[in-house]
């Protein structure tokens, strides 16, 4: 990952995990943080939420003009944490696919969303965009997974194809 | 390294992120998101083998 990048400083390191703070300095300097908290074993490996937000709150996207930038310091910790997590299983979901999220979202929101909330699921969209986007190449490296529900409304995960609609994303490293 | 504005202090970019790092440090940043993670992980139909 060559795309510009804020430098972030490593906090709080233990076996429930790892924080990641930076300081955005876009319009006006916003302190953003990457934490990946242990959430619990699964397949004898231990998966860790990706969670992201502004320090203050989480379900603010703060426009402060550095979105990619921001995006690519996000993603530039996940090699960053595997250094440190090896046996590790990333989870990523965003905070904008939460079930509660549409109607917190009716609260402040300006759009005037009718049926679909053009919010909802932004943040998993992005991630799955570079994913696709970049998946040959970070195949190299990481085994992906994406959840989905199934007819019956239950989750499956299943090997991660390019372009299909999940809910969540799944990364491993390779050679397990 | 701290700056004089007049009469306010103004701390560096390193005293922020450490001063912010002193107020997290030990707390879940995301409780809500983890709890909604773990309730799908238990409940999951499938997962594929390791």
């Amino acid at each position: 990952m060559n795309a510009e990048k804020y430098e972030t400083k490593e906090e709080d390191r233990s076996q429930k995990g790892v924080k990641y703070l930076f300081t955005s300095k876009g319009n006006s300097p916003v302190v953003k943080a990457v934490h990946y908290e242990y959430i619990m074993n699964l397949k004898e490996l231990s998966v860790y939420n990706l969670g992201f937000g502004d320090y203050k709150d989480d379900n603010i996207n703060t426009e402060n003009g550095d979105v990619y930038k921001v995006f690519n310091t996000v993603l530039n910790t996940i090699p960053k944490f595997f250094e440190l997590f090896q046996n590790a299983i990333i989870f990523v979901m965003g905070s904008d696919s939460s079930p509660n999220f549409v109607e917190k979202c009716k609260l402040t929101c300006k759009k005037k969303c009718t049926s679909l909330c053009k919010n909802q699921h932004r943040r998993i969209k992005a991630y799955r965009y570079y994913v696709d986007k970049n998946f040959d190449a970070l195949r190299k490296d990481y085994r992906f997974l994406g959840g989905k529900l199934n007819i019956d409304n239950q989750t499956i995960i299943e090997e991660y194809i390019p372009h299909r609609i999940y809910h969540s994303v799944w990364v491993m490293k390779n050679n397990i | 390294m701290k700056k004089k504005i007049g009469k306010q202090v103004k701390m560096s970019e390193s005293e922020l992120l450490s001063s912010v790092a002193a107020k997290l440090k030990g707390k879940s940043l995301f409780p809500e998101k983890v709890a909604e993670a773990r309730k799908l992980i238990r409940n999951l139909k499938y997962f594929p083998d390791i």
